[in-house]
């Protein structure tokens, strides 16, 4: 230790001692400033900027002991009674959604100069969000100089744009993530990883490690049950395989958990781990999932009691064939016939709060497990298999969440900590860094998708073949349904007589692939939406015409997928498709057959691509909800539900205010909790609003009507003639409170409603791309995107609007510059938000999103899903640009400006 | 991040009460390097901040820079208006990350760091820089800036020597600047920056090279070349082979598209 340190934040006064390497970051959160927040820890995402002597400063590469003297100012200083004006913009304007990145958003916007947009996007350069495609976030940084105030409380809420309920705790930076509260006495967990990508553990001695003061644990494979598993966050029983261990004698890729240690601090749990010491027998490893199928001499998954695997020997983890109709027999018929391989890369999801979960034993002998998922009751099912305990005995809630996409739809964290609780007795916290994020959770699927069109020279389409190879990593987890999805969605989307689909999900020494927003959708709609344009260059026919004329229409039913076992009865509600069509071409005054715009190396042209999306999963997805009216007149809505940072919480709020007559804010809503909310499946596979959505509504009307009825027998008169108010019930001559009816009623007035949609309701977007290539250095400029999507009802506008920016974006850097590479022995070479590049402010092009609302005969209020559906489109549409700009095909993305310039010198 | 292998945390008053440096050391100015990823063979950081090595001079001779003169410091400072040269040092600061981390990090950070995408190297070889370093026990030495970075993260500096300050020479600062700089994205970092210093009397020409090769490289002109002249003075002088190859961008793309800025940097004068 050195000497204490003198210093002030947010006005008070600290003396401290710290270890001598400590951040800024590290200090103000143990001194309980967790407003601050830990994301990158390299000075690249800005999420920890604070103000030292009013100077921001990424408070994570601030050196601890600079800090003698000096006056820290943290978001939770800002506002003392009222919201600084910054504050105030970024409520009005919503300019977050999981609020992860807004603390530090807001303190450097507080102190930035500029004078002009431009000016502004490329000052926000140390600052990165994930969630909003930082279009809300430009619009409050320019609305903080203008002042205005907004009322909340509406009334008939579905339909308007009320603000996300979290906002007020989000702008102040009080919003209370899993990492910000823990028990006393908490312990952590750092784990050892395998440096190797495939080898056998001969032996590890941990003695050293034990010896260590301060270490409590630490566990190997000899010290666990082998029970297969997947991490897959998926309703009983599990489509994945099971091929996971808690720790196991093998390691399969580069970063793969070989021992865990658990101890007094994080820095202490780090250096036992240094010194525990494995004596490895390396094992021939395989990268590349061709050569994995093709007897290569590798088996990852040799073990005898792993299960569901398609076929171990080949490596292939699942395969899934779609389509029953005689393809051949279609080419045959064809006038034009396309081939082309698509190359799609593994992309990190970069939620940016990190994977953490904290568990500890409550007095009665319950487990309690306080994570960040998407999957409270899959997590709560799968630790009480693993460990024996019965279901009742596990709970599983979640705070706040920081982003997801997809990548909390798993069960990273949790398994270990409980396994060190248990037997340690004592509350134990795991958070990864953001290496292991990166390194060690898991990626979209790397796929190589094979496309083969037949079509007649009207630009009918007769038929069309597909054969997708993903890279699922390691281990299976979402292995086959998202293979599933690279067929069905984008081969389904277009009435073909003749389709036929195969896709294999291959295991490969590197890190595992899972589920992320588009699910296999993204990649099968970039490789079928690039081929519909190079079809229709071919023929000469228009290619927003030869899509109108190929698309699924109302009455059309989807038969690929519905063959086998993978039936998710997909099912076309309501249809906006024409309109979204219309909408897009008209925002770009798009006249077929223009020809790109020329200055000198600089290249401008316009693409389209269009893609569809499931609202749930038909059947399996299950949503329970638990509405009550309570003692004192106010409303209560228990849901399992999960709201990611999308804004779920305040939809499923304006979907039951709605129906009782109230404002949002009379809704008390309690989610996530295995304890205290009944079951819902979990936040995936765009079901929040259509199904947890839907079990609301259902549960509104029946509270309704009960409420109406016992009004009625209280009033002596008919239900009809009441109506309901925020407080009251009223007839023609008299009225009672609600309060009132509450305590004359014997019973509780409680509704309990448990929903599985029949059918999932296609969504479909429409998205066309204006770029500018430069010739001479390959860059890709994105000057404009616009994006129709067809909701079914908007509930809330401005949330739909903030997943479609966010979406686009997403699809912006997939297009454009995210890749996690991957060398020949499994090493990731761009771990970090340096060398992977997420979008920033400056690359936004200009958005415009158009919701086109036709209402959805299933749907709550004739809501469709929408979490996903954003994504999909976006690179397909900038490569059909480049197309246009260039007439160069790229068929690889990332595009990057080395591969564009290769493909136009090709 | 936390660097949980740090033992020790000096704050020297001065430089002569360094003593028994030794491995395992290391010099701390802003910290935003140091601090931003693990450092598993440091175990003594020594701040220089206490030295107040942060002056701004400028004189007849030109300009000095301490070399723990915080960036956003040397990018607010009012210069003497016909000194066009500075624009290479105010887009050196522009160009490097966040305005958080120039808050904090420090020119001599930069160059001492001697990463290939330093964003201050190619300007400060373009300007003819110069540096004085210092040692704890010895009399200072001089070193061109261009013979300064001598690999990848490697300087000419020796174990306990120290960065004190930068020179430019007055001449320098009087030339035409073009900055050019290039990343696979539009932020992080760069796989080529040009910096050009154009002399607006007899129209010589110096081209300050980096990111595309391990260390900055001068190309020389004496007068504005043509693009013919580039192409061969770039073969001739920085072929292929010296051009770096790593995941971010191949040395052939480096070599195409460093080519490409010298010729649009010329668009300038
Ligand atoms: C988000 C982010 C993005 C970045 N992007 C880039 C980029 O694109 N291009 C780029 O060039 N850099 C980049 N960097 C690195 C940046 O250059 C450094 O962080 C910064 O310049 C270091 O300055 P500092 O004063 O903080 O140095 P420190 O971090 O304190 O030190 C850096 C190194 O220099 C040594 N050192 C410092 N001063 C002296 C001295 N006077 N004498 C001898 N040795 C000394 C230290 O021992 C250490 O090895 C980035 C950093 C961050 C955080
Ligand atoms: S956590 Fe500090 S910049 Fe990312
Ligand atoms: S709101 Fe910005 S990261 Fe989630």
């Amino acid at each position: 230790m050195q000497e204490p340190l003198t210093f002030q934040v947010n006005g008070k006064t600290y003396t401290e001692s710290c270890s001598p390497g400590t951040s800024l970051l590290t200090l103000l959160r143990d001194l309980g400033w967790v407003g601050v927040h830990r994301v990158c820890e390299s000075g690249d995402c800005g999420s920890c900027t604070v103000w030292v002597d009013d100077k921001p400063v990424h408070s994570c590469i601030y050196p601890v002991m600079k800090l003698e003297g000096h006056d820290v100012t943290t978001i939770e200083g800002l506002a003392v009674d009222e919201l600084a004006p910054i504050q105030q913009a970024f409520l009005e304007k919503q300019g977050f959604q999981c609020g992860f990145c807004t603390p530090g958003m807001i303190m450097s916007a507080a102190k930035l100069q500029f004078n002009s947009l431009a000016e502004l996007r490329k000052a926000l350069d140390g600052n990165l969000c994930r969630c909003t495609g930082y279009e809300a976030i430009l619009e409050s940084i320019l609305a903080a100089k203008e002042q205005r105030s907004e009322s909340c409380l509406m009334q008939n809420p579905v339909g308007k744009s009320v603000p996300k309920q979290d906002g007020s705790a989000i702008v102040r930076g009080t919003a209370n993530y899993t990492a910000d509260w823990s028990p006393p006495g908490l312990l952590h967990i750092k784990v050892v990883r395998s440096p190797h990508p495939h080898a056998r553990i001969r032996k590890i001695d941990t003695e050293k490690a034990k010896a260590l003061p301060g270490v409590h644990a630490v566990f190997t494979y000899e010290d666990v049950q082998r029970k297969p598993y997947t991490t897959a966050g998926h309703a009983d029983p599990v489509p994945d395989p099971l091929d996971h261990y808690l720790l196991d004698n093998k390691v399969r890729f580069i970063g793969d958990r070989v021992a865990a240690v658990v101890a007094e601090s994080v820095a202490i749990a780090i250096q036992a781990s240094q010194l525990i010491e494995v004596d490895y027998e390396i094992l021939p490893h395989v990268i590349d999932p061709v050569k994995a199928i093709n007897d290569c001499g590798v088996v990852i998954h040799d073990e005898p009691e792993s299960s569901q695997i398609y076929d171990p020997q080949r490596n292939i983890a699942a395969k899934v064939t779609l389509g029953t109709h005689d393809i051949e027999q279609g080419f045959a018929e064809a006038d034009l016939i396309v081939e082309n391989t698509y190359y799609l890369p593994a992309v990190q999801h970069v939620h940016l709060e990190p994977h953490i979960s904290t568990s500890w034993l409550e007095a009665d002998g319950t487990l309690v497990v306080r994570s960040s998922t998407q999957v409270p009751f899959h997590t709560q099912r799968v630790l009480s298999q693993l460990f024996d305990l019965p279901k009742d005995k596990v709970r599983v809630f979640k705070t706040q969440i920081g982003g997801g996409f997809g990548n909390k739809q798993e069960i990273l964290t949790e398994d270990l900590c409980v396994l060190a609780t248990l037997h340690t007795k004592k509350p134990v916290q795991w958070e990864f860094t953001r290496e292991e994020e990166f390194t060690a959770t898991n990626s979209r699927h790397a796929m190589q998708v094979r496309v083969r069109t037949g079509v007649k020279a009207d630009g009918t389409l007769v038929a069309q073949e597909m054969e997708a190879i993903a890279n699922t990593g390691a281990y299976g987890n979402h292995a086959p349904t998202v293979v599933f999805l690279t067929g069905c969605y984008p081969l389904g989307l277009y009435r073909c007589p003749h389709q036929r689909f195969l896709g294999l999900s291959v295991y490969t020494n590197t890190m595992p692939a899972g589920a992320f927003r588009g699910y296999g959708a993204t990649q099968g709609t970039f490789a079928v939406e690039s081929q519909m344009d190079e079809i229709a260059e071919k023929l000469g026919i228009d290619p927003i015409e030869l899509r109108q004329k190929n698309i699924i229409q109302p009455h059309d039913i989807i038969r690929l997928g519905r063959e086998g076992a993978h039936d998710h009865f997909h099912l076309i509600g309501s249809y906006g498709v024409p309109e979204c069509f219309a909408k897009v071409t008209q925002a770009f005054n798009y006249v077929p057959g223009t020809k790109p715009t020329v200055n000198k190396h600089l290249r401008r042209g316009v693409g389209f691509a269009v893609s569809m999306q499931g609202s749930g999963l038909a059947k399996i997805h299950s949503a329970g909800v638990k509405l009550s009216l309570k003692s004192d007149g106010k409303y209560e809505l228990r849901t399992g539900a999960i709201d990611v940072g999308t804004g779920a919480d305040t939809s499923l709020r304006q979907i039951a205010a709605h129906v009782l007559g109230v404002t949002v804010a009379d809704i008390e809503l309690i989610a996530g909790d295995t304890h205290n909310t009944p079951f819902d499946a979990g936040s995936y596979a765009s079901a929040t609003t259509y199904i947890s959505g839907k079990a609301v509504n259902k549960a509104a009307v029946a509270m309704r009507s009960q409420i109406l009825e016992f009004a009625a027998k209280v009033l002596a008169t008919q239900p009809e003639n009441i109506t309901l108010t925020p407080d009251k019930a009223i007839a023609a001559q008299q009225e009672i409170t609600l309060q009132e009816l509450v305590s004359r009623n014997q019973q509780s007035f409680v509704v309990e409603v448990e929903h599985a949609a029949n059918e999932s309701s296609l969504t479909f977007a429409v998205q066309g791309a204006e770029v500018e290539v430069d010739t001479e250095t390959g860059r890709i400029n994105v000057l404009r995107c616009v994006q129709a999507i067809d909701v079914g009802t908007a509930i809330n506008p401005r949330i739909c609007h903030g997943q479609a920016t966010g979406g686009i974006v997403m699809g912006l850097g997939y297009a454009l510059s995210e890749e996690l590479l991957i060398n020949d022995s499994g090493r990731i070479l761009n771990p970090a938000l340096r060398t992977y590049r997420l979008p920033t402010a400056k690359d936004t092009p200009q958005m415009e999103i158009i919701l086109v609302e036709q209402p959805d005969p299933y749907g709550p209020f004739g809501a469709k899903g929408i979490g996903e559906i954003g994504t999909n489109c976006t690179a397909a549409a900038i490569a059909n640009a480049v197309a246009h700009a260039t007439g160069v095909r790229l068929t690889q993305i990332p595009m990057t400006p080395e591969r564009v310039w290769q493909a136009l010198n090709a | 991040m936390d660097l949980n292998n740090i033992q020790t945390y000096l704050r020297p008053q001065s430089l002569e009460t360094v003593e028994n440096w030794s491995l395992g050391w290391s010099w701390l100015a802003g910290g935003t390097w140091v601090f931003s990823q693990s450092q598993p063979d440091l175990k003594v950081l020594v701040d220089l901040e206490k030295f107040d090595w942060s002056e701004i001079e400028v004189t007849t001779e030109g300009l000095v820079i301490g070399a723990t003169c915080i960036m956003t410091k040397l990018r607010q400072w009012n210069f003497p208006e016909h000194w066009t040269g500075v624009k290479a040092l105010f887009r050196a600061v522009d160009e490097l990350a966040s305005f958080k981390v120039t808050n904090m990090a420090t020119v001599g950070g930069n160059i001492c760091l001697a990463i290939p995408a330093s964003t201050f190297a190619p300007a400060m070889v373009a300007l003819d820089a110069s540096y004085e370093i210092w040692h704890p026990q010895a009399a200072p030495r001089f070193v061109a800036a261009r013979d300064f970075q001598i690999g990848v993260q490697q300087t000419v500096l020796q174990p306990g020597e120290v960065l004190r300050r930068i020179s430019i020479p007055q001449e320098s600062l009087t030339w035409r600047i073009s900055y050019q700089r290039v990343c696979i994205a539009t932020a992080g970092i760069a796989i080529s920056i040009i910096v050009a210093a154009c002399n607006p009397q007899t129209s010589q020409v110096r081209f300050g090279l980096g990111a595309c090769v391990p260390t900055p490289r001068v190309v020389e002109f004496s007068h504005i070349p043509t693009l013919d002249e580039i192409e061969e003075a770039l073969n001739a002088q920085v072929p292929l082979n010296d051009f770096i190859e790593d995941y971010a961008a191949s040395a052939a793309y480096r070599q195409h598209i460093t080519k490409v800025l010298m010729q649009r940097s010329l668009l300038e004068f």
